[in-house]
């Protein structure tokens, strides 16, 4: 018996195949009838559109056959198949990247980070691009590339640097220093991989002298010399700027660190990149192809068991999972990033919960300062603007100020430096309102 | 450094499969279920194999009626000797690897 999820995965499954013949040419068109003919044959609507997705990467995997040149396998530029291509691993190189960045920075606790985001997300878009770029035009898009990423440090700075009051050189570094050493991190990386190789124009003497020696060194050092190398050459010009903008913030090793992880994380990432020798696109639609099949296959268990109460396919179940014991890195790779997202979304909600905790306990000691002034005017017939006379104690950290104190009436004010809100303010009886509370007897904060 | 045709690991599978039967015609699905690839790596390694000649393909007509036909494949006598060449040299590691899961 067919439920609506499987009518509709067996029609999504031959839209998409439609889809796929519309947009081959027709030399590779019979190919298309082929996972057509196949799909056609397959019992189980998820398994169809399973496979209808898994034909996705069709598209650029027959649009630019390799061809043999030289006795080496090549790719042929050229068409908008291999700019798709290279568009997606600009894509998730910044993916990639955005998240580690992201990771090092919310490690760090970087408040100056959450406002600078987007623009730094940015910048290594450019960097990435840039970097990916490499391959093929050389050392002026390298350059190119890093004076945007400066560019929108930069402006990163300025429109958030300043907006937060602190206006340091410290910051203007940071964010130029971060987004710069995980870029040329990636570029080092990509540099002697066998994309990079086959793809560098030789017949550019300076060029094939920069691989050559990137190749050289590269192999030379090993893995963890290289990532060592890599942070050791952004953290030393960055202790340089440090130096000539007299040490505001940058001295931190906490900042130091940060770049240091980043170039090294930038490496490592290029040099993964780099031994792909296949389109990590494809590896995603795989991964994703995967996460749909079971995503599908919890759906309509889910879907018979609310319909008839019990769980069916338990069967089903377990050929994934036989099918798949262990993940790949591009899938956990693909799961980091989207865990980075979600924390991207998740941590400036709550970025303030501490600052909340502390307005908490600033107006519970205000609710206790009037508990302490009513038994004060209980005993001597009138307020007190004495806070030692008064049997309070106060939260650590808080200020308590009591601005008036008359027989008729007294008002006072508390503030913490942590808190969010900052100050709260609270007054009663005949006495002037204390900003910012405006209602006698209720706590106003701001 | 220049590396051999139809060398990859997903491309050895596909061989070492069609080694197994090798005159008999196979569907693009049961080679992907074998071999684990998806249909976006499997056909363009058997468009590219065909190219070179090294695997024929029949259209079958399918047995229900109102559905579409089949796509099949199998090795040529060129095909069948390269493959087991390239089997021969691929590396030990993977050999292991294809013999041990029966792919």
């Amino acid at each position: 018996m067919l439920t609506p999820l499987d009518r509709l995965a067996g029609n999504v499954a031959r839209r998409l195949v439609l889809w796929l013949a519309s947009r081959v040419d027709e030399a590779n068109r019979v190919w298309v009838d082929a996972l057509l003919g196949d799909l056609d044959a397959i019992e189980d609507a998820g398994e169809q559109l399973t496979w209808a997705i898994g034909g996705i990467p069709m598209l650029w995997r027959l649009g630019d056959r390799r061809t043999m040149r030289g006795g080496a396998y090549q790719w042929k530029p050229g068409g908008w198949n291999w700019a798709v291509r290279e568009l997606a691993l600009d894509a998730t190189a910044l993916a990639v990247w955005w998240c580690a960045l992201t990771f090092v920075n919310a490690s760090l606790g970087n408040p100056i980070f959450w406002r600078g985001q987007a623009l730094v997300g940015i910048a290594c878009l450019i960097g990435a691009a840039a970097a990916h770029r490499l391959h093929r035009v050389g050392a002026a898009t390298i350059l190119a590339g890093y004076f945007a990423c400066v560019l929108i440090g930069a402006s990163a700075w300025l429109a958030f640097g300043v907006e937060v009051g602190r206006q340091s050189f410290g910051h203007f570094s940071y964010h130029i220093a971060m987004p710069t050493a995980g870029f040329l991190g990636v570029a080092f990386g990509l540099a002697d991989s066998p994309r990079a190789r086959a793809m560098w124009p030789k017949e550019q003497p300076a060029v094939a002298r920069i691989q050559d020696w990137l190749s050289r060194a590269r192999r030379r050092m090993g893995m963890p010399t290289q990532l060592l190398a890599a942070g050791l050459a952004f953290a030393i010009p960055l202790l340089f700027m440090a130096f000539v903008s007299g040490w505001p913030h940058l001295g931190s090793a906490a900042q130091l660190l940060a770049v240091f992880a980043t170039a090294s994380l930038g490496t490592a990432i290029g040099a993964l990149m780099g031994s792909c020798d296949d389109d990590l696109l494809g590896y995603c639609v795989d991964a994703s192809r995967v996460a749909f099949d079971k995503a599908f296959k919890v759906g309509r268990s889910l879907m018979w068991m609310a319909r008839r109460g019990t769980l069916r396919s338990r069967r089903a179940h377990s050929a994934v999972a036989a099918r798949r014991s262990g993940f790949t890195l591009i899938e956990l790779l693909i799961v980091v990033v989207i865990i980075g997202i979600l924390a991207m979304i998740a941590i400036p909600r709550f970025a303030d919960t501490k600052g909340k905790a502390y307005a908490a306990s600033i107006k519970s000691d205000l609710r206790n300062l009037a508990i302490a002034e009513d038994a004060y005017l209980f005993d001597h017939e009138s307020y007190t603007g004495n806070l030692s006379s008064l049997t309070c104690q106060t939260s650590p950290g808080v200020v308590i100020m009591i601005t008036n104190a008359t027989a008729s009436g007294w008002s006072a004010t508390a503030t913490h430096p942590q808190s969010y809100p900052f100050t709260c303010a609270y007054f009663v009886g005949n006495v002037p309102a204390q900003a910012p509370a405006t209602i006698e007897g209720i706590i106003g904060c701001q | 450094m220049p590396r051999q045709p139809n060398s990859s690991p997903q491309t050895l599978r596909v061989l070492a499969l069609l080694l197994e039967s090798p005159r008999e015609w196979h569907y693009g699905y049961g080679i992907s279920r074998h071999t684990g690839l998806a249909a976006g790596t499997l056909y363009p390694i058997l468009a590219r194999l065909a190219d070179q000649g090294w695997v024929e393909t029949k259209w079958v007509d399918s047995p229900e009626p109102g559905r579409p036909p089949r796509h099949t494949y199998r090795l040529t006598g060129e095909g069948l000797r390269s493959a087991r060449a390239q089997l021969a040299t691929a590396p030990r590691a993977l050999q292991l690897r294809l013999s041990s899961t029966g792919r």
